[in-house]
């Protein structure tokens, strides 16, 4: 009796999922498991969670219910591919040339995060990418989720010195699916490296997905990354970057395109711990219905991180009368010779502009959609890879027309 | 010889000592030191209180003690211990000045260190002063001439006395208090402050000041304001203050209420010089202060704070805009010195349609301080065409000073236009080039380049008031300032 009285949210969880079948370490088992015994459920009093309710994470049933999924899997053309379905690799369709995939045990690499503890201890596929000078690949891997259960991959990206890499991360769910998504990728970056990582969340309108990237700057490498949460009941990114290195480049973009009552949530934060680095941020999206979206970037100047130029922009077009937005960017500077600048807006489409359309015989939906997407289209201009370019591109294309 | 340095403005910065630290010898009237209902009891009888007011206080002891202290802001410092506190410090005297000949003569010396005497400000400014020391309003000028106009400008325990059904109705009702920790402390303990009322229609003729004054050791001071602007009156209203140096922290958390009723305008102006401890970090008040208005329709509130002391500050000016077409204000300059911390800013709540507010925020960080901006911007669902523009720009002296932006944007409704803008920098080169070139001295560059960068602010305080701003901000920045 006592025992249900005192189990947490997170135990009601955990009885939902089954242990992991990799091998974890005692120490980072133990630690996991402490962490999740006493780490707070989030509610809206803890800072970081005060937009975003995760308690219908203990709604789900992930009773393996699985429908089809009907639309594209993979999105790019000639590149390697890694299918993970519904959390786990899959042998047949992958190429899994110089990728590993099977471990003595997993890297102990354990954040102080609970969501990372429990991806841990119940990591369903664990996968290491590595770049090597000279090679200029690019991976996808995808995920395509058509059963309600749970997703817990564990990815590993390792961009060595010199090398050029690119990863596409492509979320696939199926329409209905009532998935729970727990992604934790952990990213190095060595020094000269360049590296880009373009990640889709295409999940079903029920599934929840939670994903955190740890990503780790050496001295004069380039990190970019591009999120493009597309739909799903509840999507959290968190994206921790340290710059640890000097003359480091770190790109961030991200273009969101909610409706029904999904809700979004990016929380960004770049940590400029040495001197002479750049930053730029970008995250645009439209929110329709009783859609909810959730910025929050933050930029942290260390002391004696001088010469940092970082900027930060959130804009967001409000379509509905039951949408809410809340944007968050925040600076906290500990150094003076930087230039730091933030912006935040929050708006609608410029009537204006839709009436010039309408003057020159647009219909007021494609006039509308023409905007939308030229509002986007500044985000998808970041992106190098031209495949995610236009994959992107047609699905916001799709949702207006929907 | 006409070299003057960032690394020497810095230099100077640090060893500018506090200007205004000194004590005066009035005897004063204290109680037990200590927190519990019989010595809010005992406050309410020496005030002599009607019982809805005890009842008032006594409620929010209650919430008080259920409430814990909240640590989100971006400061760090000893929390006060609240058993240590005196709650209530009376200047000795039986019987109010009739004229200001009476006036003990070393308050008035006091007030002249100041350089807020009030026989100057009769003469210069025809400014009315409701001068408070140590919690108690001992001297309330141009009463008379207010009076006529139906204005009630007075102390707040004289208004508890002569106005009970307009404090009744009003006090409480936009900060509640049950509001936050600070805010139920206030409620609970108070013990004086300034009651303003302009009736219908009245524009009030002068800018009605107080200035305010820790004094006694060891008493935390909780002052009450009101402000209650009736339908179509306009007022504005000065905040001063300066404190003697203390070695020990003083708490003030005072809360000022403001109401706009329809078409009113009230201008709430604040410079704000507490102690901020000495140049190792050591000492200096606590600022913990919860300001709010509130805007029927039309109305309009206006804050201008310019905030260069306190050991700590945290306070956060705000604006309901519940009526339609309102309008909310937020201008400020908070400057940081050696070991300061601030984390201020406002809240603009948007209840009504076509409701507007502007937020004009200027950090200047210097020595080893940290300031922050923190803002909330609010757009509920049936705030029809809301807007909002929010700039915040933070200038920093030292490399070993922070600056930090933490605005929160929150929008229910489609038809909202949201702005927020920050940046972060140093004094320019080119700046500072660009004006040597022309043949000014590094020193009145830099001046030139920080009286620029706050005029925006400072061209919002009424004149009599931007002259003491000045006089402040020049002490906090002396050397960069003129």
């Amino acid at each position: 009796m006592d025992e249900v009285l005192t189990q947490t949210k997170f135990d009601i969880l955990r009885k939902k999922l089954s242990p992991t079948a990799f091998p974890i370490s005692e120490g980072s088992m133990s630690k996991a498991k402490g962490l999740l015994e006493h780490a707070e459920f989030p509610t809206r009093k803890i800072e970081t969670w005060k937009y975003t309710n995760v308690n219908g994470l203990n709604k789900l049933s992930l009773n393996g219910e699985s429908s089809d999924l009907t639309n594209s899997k993979s999105i790019t053309k000639e590149t390697k591919k890694v299918h993970i379905i519904n959390g786990k690799l899959s042998k047949e369709h992958s190429d899994f040339s110089g990728i590993k995939t099977s471990w003595n045990e997993l890297p102990n690499i354990c954040q102080e995060d609970s969501f990372d503890a429990l991806n841990l201890l119940y990591c369903t596929a664990a996968i290491e990418l590595t770049f090597r000078d000279g090679e200029n690949q690019i991976i996808e891997l995808i995920f395509e989720n058509t059963r309600n259960t749970a997703i817990f991959p564990r990815i590993f990206i390792s961009c060595k010195e010199s090398a050029k890499g690119t990863v596409i991360l492509n979320f696939q769910g199926a329409e209905k699916n009532a998935s729970f998504i727990n992604v934790s990728t952990f990213v190095e970056v060595e020094e000269n490296a360049h590296l880009s990582v373009h990640k889709i969340q295409k999940n079903g309108s029920d599934t929840f997905d939670l994903q955190r990237e740890y990503v780790n700057q050496a001295a004069n490498s380039v990190f970019a990354i591009n999120t493009f949460p597309l739909s799903g009941r509840m999507t959290r990114n968190d994206l921790r970057i340290n710059v640890n290195g000097s003359n480091c480049e770190t790109f961030m973009n991200g273009a969101y395109t909610l409706k029904g009552k999904s809700h979004c949530d990016n929380h960004t934060t770049v940590d400029h711990k040495v001197a002479h680095c750049y930053s730029k941020e970008l995250y645009k999206g439209v929110i329709d219905d009783r859609a909810t979206n959730v910025f929050n970037g933050k930029v942290f100047v260390r002391k004696d991180a001088q010469k940092i130029n970082a900027f930060q922009s959130n804009a967001n077009i409000l379509l509905s009368e039951t949408g809410s937005v809340n944007s968050k960017p925040e600076l906290e500077i500990y150094a003076d010779d930087v230039k730091c600048s933030h912006g935040s807006t929050t708006g609608q489409l410029d009537d204006e502009a839709i009436f010039y359309l309408r003057s020159r015989g647009l219909s007021e939906k494609s006039a509308k959609e023409l905007l939308v997407k030229a509002f986007l289209g500044e985000v998808l201009e970041e992106v190098d890879n031209e495949d995610v370019r236009s994959y992107v591109g047609q699905e916001i294309e799709k949702h207006f027309s929907a | 010889m006409g070299q003057y340095t960032e690394n020497e403005l810095a230099k100077d910065l640090e060893n500018q000592d506090y200007k205004f630290g000194f004590t005066t010898d009035v005897e004063t009237e204290t109680i037990p030191v200590g927190l519990n209902e019989d010595i809010i009891r005992l406050i309410s009888t020496k005030k002599e209180e009607p019982s809805w007011l005890l009842d008032y206080r006594l409620n929010a002891y209650r919430a008080w003690l259920k409430m814990t202290e909240p640590d989100w802001a971006h400061v760090r410092y000893d929390k006060p211990d609240f058993q240590k506190i005196t709650y209530y410090a009376a200047p000795k005297q039986s019987k109010k000045y009739e004229s200001w000949d009476d006036v003990d003569p070393e308050m008035k010396e006091t007030m002249a260190k100041l350089g807020i005497s009030l026989e100057e400000q009769k003469r210069l400014t025809g400014v009315a002063v409701d001068f408070v020391m140590d919690s108690v309003s001992v001297a309330t000028s141009f009463k008379s001439k207010l009076k006529e106009l139906g204005i009630i400008f007075c102390s707040f325990s004289e208004a508890v006395q002569e106005h009970p059904e307009l404090v009744r109705a009003h006090m409480g009702t936009i900060i509640p208090h049950t509001d936050n920790f600070y805010a139920a402390l206030n409620s609970a303990v108070f013990t004086d402050g300034s009651f303003c009322y302009i009736p219908k229609g009245v524009r009030c003729p002068m800018e009605l000041s107080t200035y305010f004054r820790i004094n006694a050791g060891g008493t935390g001071q909780f002052e009450r304001t009101l402000v209650i602007a009736d339908e179509g009156s306009y007022v504005s209203y000065l905040e001063g203050c300066t404190a003697p140096q203390r070695d020990e922290n003083q708490l003030h958390a005072a809360v000022v209420e403001l109401k706009a009723l329809k078409d009113a305008e009230i201008k709430y102006s604040t410079v704000q010089n507490w102690y901020p401890g000495d140049k190792n970090g050591i000492g200096g008040v606590f600022n913990f202060v919860t300001k709010r208005g509130l805007c029927e329709t039309n109305a309009k509130i206006s804050w201008t704070q310019v905030e260069t002391g306190s050991a700590v500050t945290w306070k956060y000016p705000s604006c309901v805009l519940k009526g339609d077409h309102s309008v909310g204000e937020f201008y400020s300059v908070a400057v940081t010195n050696n070991f300061q911390q601030a984390d201020t800013g406002t809240k603009m709540i948007h209840l009504g349609k076509n409701t507007k507010s502007t937020i004009i925020s200027k950090g200047i960080s210097a020595g080893d301080s940290q300031n922050s901006y923190r803002g909330l911007v609010q757009i509920h669902k049936n705030a029809k065409n809301a807007r909002n523009f929010s700039q915040c720009d933070s200038l920093l002296m030292t490399d070993h000073c922070g600056a930090h932006t933490f605005p929160y944007i929150e929008c229910k409704n489609p038809s909202a236009q949201i702005e927020h803008e920050a940046t972060t920098s140093k004094i320019g080169e080119d700046q500072l080039f660009y004006c040597k070139q022309r043949g000014i001295s590094e020193e009145k560059a830099i001046s030139l380049i920080v009286n620029g960068y706050c005029k925006e602010v400072l061209n919002q305080l009424p004149m009599e008031f931007a002259v003491e701003a000045q006089k402040l901000l020049a002490i906090s920045l002396e050397g960069s300032v003129g």
